[in-house]
């Protein structure tokens, strides 16, 4: 029977590498879903604990108990230990470095320092391998024995023999602290250190934060004092140092448990405090990991779908074909079990050829997708690991099952029937129409998902709050717009026909025997042409959905930084001031020295730059009260126009006309337009503002703006309930001279436009050895956004879709062509017959192509942008983040829909050029023979 | 007697693994015009090969085929199409109409195709009568039996006045009844409107009906009678 079957795909080898592409696109792509997002996932996490160390310059992996043991307690020091040590393995992560830190805990007092007025407090401690981590600057290491006077060797840090006054080679006697034999611990001091390597990790705090710490050795100090019969009681801190760099997302929840299991343990135990770095940062990787895997899940479903329905379509077109095979079989006894077995056979045959394709495949595509950048855009990516998850196997044996069950479910019907009444099934008159257009599925379809679209705009508040406290979009929402999709391509499909008959009225009299019979067939074939039809206008749909979503989302999350950050370069020097001085002398006026700025004056690589004063501790007297932390921006109006990005569409006027009002008068100000709204502030009134010294300015009111670049009209931030809420800001933009005549000359940031690059500015930096209390490069922000996973992934995934749909649109259109050339050599033999010349004949089906490809093509494109333009307004919300500022818009790429017009029309054009190679080859003769059966 | 066409020595070869495989081989026949002209043979005599080369729609090997004066061998593509467009007609075996179009569309289609222009409405219901199937113009293929096909078809095989009309087999995919009817559409048509007439048949009940009648087998010229 394999024999059988085996020969039976060898016959018909279109459908079978037709079926092959689908079923390996839906394998692969269904089995690199997963693995593609723990790719990003992992990515992801590498990138947040690598800025955790950035941001917070803390080792992000650090897990630390701290505790104080009294004298009966010392046994259970030594054994909390051992039980840490234990501990710390449970986590799954390798043990990088472990610091114990131990101390008495009472400082001692001494006083026989060389000189007797200087008294000194110091803390006996100790740390483990501390040799390794110190470079001795003066004097000697401990010995790790007393001497024979029963004096102890420590060494200091280096900022203790400053600080404290010590000398190497003093010896100290600590007065309160005292052997069991009441005689006082004597400590000499033989040497300072300082830490060997700056980004060592062992020093959680820097030596110079240990001043009074007399450091001895380890094992001498756990000797000497974690005794029960010494008096003093013994603090202790442990420091485990996790080593993260092949931490998995797999591993979250286990460290995650662990922690809290540990944290509990030890707490019970009578240990006072656990501290670790990691247990917030982690959490809200797991909350942004569920939205991702959501997000992404919902994305590719669609893709999935139109797969499956290819690979039905194909399998379902290679039946129709088989349609008299299946019947000569079943006259001749072969019974419709054995039927069923031999094309289960046959679909497992494929499923497995597709799976051998499909592994490298799906590895393949998740490295091609992680490497991507933007919509249809690659970087090269080193080091990129590809992670197989066990879901993936899942996914993949889910879509095998699926595609096999496709492929199989069709004969169970057609199994049925037998020679005769296939006979009988051929010649029936057929219904003209569609079982959907005569169930109004196009109408139902619209009326549900634009009840879904209604109920989702009355909720988009709720939405987005949803959003911003971490969850992800309401997979619903993406349905609707599926199924809006469906919906609307179905539609014009029904409306369709009346154009054409329309145009046939006209013209059937004036046109060509080829036009006329092109014509009549589009009109009269119409539902065999609906499947192709549906599929191509899906696939087009979801393609230009798909591409309208990636650009979208990216070029609304670009916009939004740019506008936040607000020009190409920001920053801003650290300025000195006499605070010092003022803090003692209340004469004394506080001011600030400003730094250089005739430095900037030829900044090569800047096109412009401005000084701007941006500050946000402003506070404003209105009727009834104060309006606090209002944000003042205070600039050169020329400068600042020919410097900042701001896309002027945001604001009613162009904004330069903003700016020149402003430039009127020296005192003038713009208010944002809530001033208006909550105060009732209008043009002409004067306001005056204040600055934290106290400062006070008067503004004449010029204008109101909704936005202004870095103006975010509403902030949201994380209640203590976790919730995200809206609190309003205020902003004023005045003259900078003005303010400096009012304020005195206040710290100001530098906006720079570049010519291009922003590569120069930062060999400006290091030249003029600039200390910047703010920098910030739009370009790099711009792609450092990129890389967050969400935006990321949804351009990866997007990218496949779009990918899929053309490879889909190409070959599902190829064999709907050839097929229905096979079908029809008859036919075009007849027509050859008749005398019809072969360009007439291309002529014809040209003319088809264009009613059936082209017209399902228009009607995808549309019904894509339709969908888009309805829906993307409510989809971008999940992208959203607590600052997005700028009002989102939906647009498309131009290049993009050119790259998609190309690949379309290459599509057609390839197809005719195969079309017209089958019918030149086709014999009249030959193909008038094949009638004869 | 007045011949329209006749050939000369035609020989056609196809190309198959081994030798050439002869398929006619020194044919030579004359086809007298307004008449019935009838080639027997079985299955795999030549027949049709014979058929389709005296209708422009193949080229044999050797020898010449003339329509009137005209070397038809000699001709160009684009110039058999024409000559098939406009002077002659084919009705086939398998019933061989557009599966889209009424039998009054099929018909004018034919008109269409030779660039009749002008009122073809009459002429269309005009071969419609002469088959006796003018009340069934607006029925699509498959609403029609096979005889009633086959006659639609003879209808627009005759519609542009070709001066020819080739049938393979007409009656091949009718019962005995019908087939008979349909030969006497030809007979009538021959005697009535003096169109000349090629039919193909293995049937030899139907050989009286023919003016000529060429038997082949194997390729080869057997038998020829008047």
């Amino acid at each position: 029977m394999i024999r059988f079957v085996l020969q039976k795909l060898l016959n018909k080898k279109w459908m079978v590498a037709a079926l092959l592409i689908g079923n390996v696109l839906f394998f692969g792509i269904a089995m690199a879903t997963p693995m593609y997002t723990e790719t990003i996932l992992q990515r992801s996490l590498e990138s947040t604990l690598g800025n955790y160390i950035k941001e917070k310059n803390t080792y992000p992996m650090l897990y630390q108990i701290r505790t104080t043991a009294f004298p009966r307690d010392k046994a259970y020091l030594t054994e909390r230990t051992t039980q840490l040590e234990e501990y710390a393995d449970r986590f799954g992560l390798p043990i990088r470095l472990m610091v114990k830190f131990q101390y008495i805990t009472e400082d001692g007092t001494t006083t026989d320092l060389e000189r007797e007025d200087r008294k000194a407090t110091a803390r006996i401690s100790s740390m483990s391998d501390l040799k390794d981590h110190i470079t001795i600057v003066q004097g000697r290491m401990y010995e790790t024995e007393p001497d024979e006077d029963n004096v102890i060797e420590a060494i200091v840090p280096m900022k203790s023999l400053q600080d404290q006054g010590m000398l190497i080679g003093e010896t100290l006697t600590m007065k309160s602290i005292v052997y069991p034999d009441e005689s006082p611990v004597k400590i000499r001091i033989v040497g300072a250190f300082t830490s060997s390597a700056n980004d060592d990790i062992y020093w959680v705090a820097s030596p110079s934060s240990y001043k009074t710490g007399l450091f001895v050795d380890q094992d001498l100090f756990t000797r000497l004092f974690a005794r029960e019969d010494f008096e003093k009681s013994i603090s202790g801190n442990w420091f485990v140092f996790y080593d993260y760099s092949d931490m998995r997302v797999s591993q979250i929840d286990r460290i995650l448990e662990e922690t809290a299991s540990s944290d509990n343990l030890f707490k019970k135990g009578g240990w006072h405090t656990t501290f670790n770095s990691y247990v917030n940062m982690l959490t809200e990787f797991k909350a942004s990991e569920q939205k991702v895997r959501i997000t992404f899940l919902v994305l590719e479903v669609p893709v999935l779908v139109i797969l499956a329905a290819f690979i039905f379509m194909v399998s379902r077109q290679m039946l129709d074909m088989e349609q008299t095979e299946i019947a000569v079989l079943k006259s001749r006894g072969v019974s419709r079990k054995q039927l069923i077995l031999i094309y289960l056979l046959q679909s497992i045959v494929l499923s497995v050829v597709a799976l051998v394709i499909a592994l490298p495949f799906a590895y393949l595509l998740v490295r091609v997708l992680s490497s991507a950048n933007a919509f249809l855009q690659f970087v090269r990516r080193h080091n990129l690991k590809v992670i197989f998850s066990r879901d993936s196997l899942l996914y993949l044996a889910a879509a095998v099952l699926l595609s096999v069950l496709t492929m199989v479910v069709p004969i169970f019907r057609r199994s049925r029937v037998t020679i005769v009444n296939h006979r009988q099934r051929k010649n029936r008159k057929r219904s003209d129409k569609p079982l959907w257009q005569r169930f109004f599925a196009d109408f139902i379809l619209l009326a549900v998902s634009g009840y879904g679209l209604f109920t989702f705009y009355n909720q988009r508040e709720i939405l987005s709050e949803r959003v911003l406290s971490g969850a992800a979009l309401d997979p619903m929402l993406y349905i609707s717009s599926s199924l809006f999709m469906l919906g609307f391509g179905l539609f014009l499909l029904r409306i369709l026909p009346l154009l054409e008959k329309l145009v046939y009225r006209i013209f059937r009299e004036k046109w060509s025997p080829a036009l006329y019979t092109s014509y009549l067939r589009v009109l009269r074939t119409r539902k065999s042409q609906d499947f192709i039809m549906i599929f191509l206008f899906m696939t087009l749909a979801i393609g230009v959905f798909d591409a309208v979503a990636a650009h979208t989302v990216n070029r609304n999350s670009d916009q939004n930084i740019e506008y936040l950050t607000g020009a190409d370069i920001v920053m801003k020097e650290r300025w000195q001031d006499n605070s010092d001085a003022a803090s003692q002398d209340p004469s004394v006026e506080f001011r600030y020295f400003e730094p250089s700025f005739s430095k900037y004056q030829d900044l090569k690589g800047a096109k412009s730059l401005t000084k701007v004063l941006n500050t946000k501790d402003i506070t404003v007297s209105v009727d009834g009260g104060k309006v606090n932390n209002v944000q003042l921006l205070g600039i050169h109006t020329k400068e600042f126009g020919e410097t900042a990005r701001f896309d002027t569409s945001l604001l009613p006027e162009h904004w330069f006309n903003y700016l020149n009002t402003l430039a009127k008068t020296e005192s003038s100000v713009l208010l944002s337009s809530n001033f208006h709204e909550n105060y009732g502030l209008n043009i002409g009134d004067t306001i005056f503002y204040r600055d934290s010294r106290n400062h006070s300015a008067r503004g004449v009111i010029y204008g109101f703006v909704d936005y202004f670049p870095t103006y975010a009209p509403r902030n949201y931030s994380k209640g203590n309930d976790g919730i995200y809420r809206e609190t309003e800001q205020f902003l004023i933009v005045a003259n900078l001279s003005w303010i400096q005549q009012n304020f005195g000359v206040t710290p100001y940031e530098i906006w720079i436009r570049t010519e291009g690059s922003s590569a120069f500015i930062y060999d400006f930096r290091e030249e003029n050895d600039l200390v910047l209390t703010k920098f910030t490069d739009l370009s790099s922000e711009l792609q450092e956004s990129r890389r967050g996973a969400i935006l990321q992934g949804t351009n990866g995934i997007l990218t496949v879709g779009f990918i899929v749909a053309l490879v889909l649109c190409t070959v599902g259109f190829l064999i709907y062509w050839i097929l229905s050339i096979r079908e029809r050599e008859l036919q075009f033999g007849i027509f050859r017959a008749m005398g019809m010349s072969m360009r007439e004949i291309i002529t014809m089906l040209l003319n088809e192509h264009l009613y059936i490809s082209l017209f399902a093509i228009l009607i995808g494109v549309l019904d894509g942008f339709v969908t888009s333009r309805l829906f993307m307004p409510l989809i971008q919300i999940g992208y959203s983040s607590a600052d997005t500022t700028v009002p989102l818009s939906v647009s498309a790429s131009a290049s993009d829909m050119v790259r998609l017009a190309v690949i379309v029309f290459l599509m057609l054009a390839g197809g005719m050029t195969i079309l017209s190679v089958i019918i030149r080859r086709m014999k009249i003769a030959q193909a008038l023979k094949l009638g004869e059966d | 007697m007045d011949y329209i066409m006749r050939t000369e020595q035609v020989g056609r070869a196809f190309k198959t693994q081994g030798d050439d495989f002869w398929a006619l081989k020194e044919i030579s026949v004359e086809i007298p015009k307004g008449k019935l002209t009838i080639l027997r043979g079985r299955s795999g005599s030549g027949k049709t090969t014979l058929m389709n080369i005296l209708g422009a729609l193949d080229q044999p090997t050797e020898g010449t085929v003339y329509f009137g004066e005209q070397d038809i061998t000699k001709l160009s593509e684009e110039e058999r199409t024409m000559l098939r467009r406009k002077r002659v007609g084919f009705v086939f075996q398998s019933i061989a109409l557009i599966p889209m179009m009424t039998a009054y569309e099929n018909v004018d289609f034919a008109l269409r195709m030779a660039g009749c222009k002008g009122d073809r409405k009459e002429r269309v219901m005009e071969c419609l009568h002469l088959v006796g199937l003018a009340n069934r113009a607006d029925h699509m293929p498959q609403e029609l039996s096979g005889g009633e096909q086959q006659r639609i078809a003879i209808a627009r095989a005759i519609a542009h006045r070709p001066e020819v009309i080739f049938a393979d087999e007409p009656t091949g995919a009718l019962d005995t009844m019908t087939g008979l009817a349909v030969v006497k559409i030809f007979r009538e048509l021959t005697e009535k409107e003096g169109v000349t007439i090629v039919m193909t048949t293995h049937d030899v009940g139907l050989m009286e009906f023919g003016d000529q009648v060429y038997e082949l087998e194997g390729g080869r010229l057997v038998h020829e009678e008047e």
